[in-house]
């Protein structure tokens, strides 16, 4: 379920380690998440089947809550994210294990947040707390949010004078 | 989804910076939200920003801008 009453109609977040020299098994290993897409650099790998098979441009870990987290609320998909790197307050082993292996071989995080929703509907307000944890790794954060446009306007009627 | 004839080049229908129109997923038979949602997956998996240019075919393809494909949009929805 994604969609709710305040015009939401899709929100999701990614996170994704990427770099030269990455082995996506060792980001697993960190994190003990398997991730939705992973192949390293210069690997063979098909998305889906109207996909062309591509090789690896760079080695890449990517992770999307879409289809873990049913929830319309970001902050819940920014939540889940938070907790694979953070699983309990204080218990920092995997935040450090991870900024340890982006710095020894030159990696770069990126968290991204997606969010849709009706004409009109307000954006949601960034969950700049669980982001800040993010900028430890150090992470960039990436917003992609955008709502319907607006349907067209009836133009009025246009009275003429006899 | 309107169909290329066999043998046809597919179309572009898409080759700006900014998020795609209403026109754009109606071209592909889709709602605008799963366009983007699917565009969205596609360029955090290939790397590319959220704002980098990407090029959107009829068949669904994605191509970054040295027109590589880098995806397919029926894959992601």
């Amino acid at each position: 379920m994604t969609k709710s009453d305040d015009g939401t109609q899709r929100a999701f977040a990614t996170f994704r380690v990427v770099g030269d020299k990455l082995h996506p098994a060792d980001i697993t290993q960190i994190l003990h998440t398997v991730p939705t897409f992973s192949f390293r650099k210069g690997e063979k790998y098909q998305p889906g089947d109207r996909s062309p098979v591509m090789a690896g441009k760079t080695g890449t870990w990517f992770f999307s809550t879409d289809r873990v987290v049913a929830s319309p609320r970001l902050d819940d998909h920014v939540t889940y994210l938070l907790k694979m790197i953070l699983p309990h307050s204080g218990a920092t082993d995997q935040l450090t294990a991870l900024r340890d292996l982006i710095h020894r071989k030159n990696l770069k995080a990126v968290v991204t947040l997606f969010w849709h929703g009706r004409s009109g509907s307000r954006k949601p307000s960034l969950p700049t707390t669980a982001l800040d944890i993010f900028k430890l790794l150090p992470a960039t954060v990436e917003v992609d949010f955008d709502a319907d446009e607006e349907p067209p306007r009836k133009r009025a009627a246009v009275s003429s004078r006899a | 989804m309107k169909k290329n004839r066999p043998g046809s080049s597919p179309n572009v229908i898409w080759d700006k910076r900014r998020n795609p129109t209403k026109h754009v997923s109606d071209r592909l038979g889709i709602e605008r939200w799963q366009l983007r949602e699917a565009l969205h997956k596609i360029k955090a998996r290939s790397n590319l920003g959220a704002t980098d240019r990407v090029i959107i075919y009829d068949d669904g393809n994605i191509a970054d801008e040295d027109g590589q494909v880098v995806g397919n949009i029926n894959d992601e929805i």
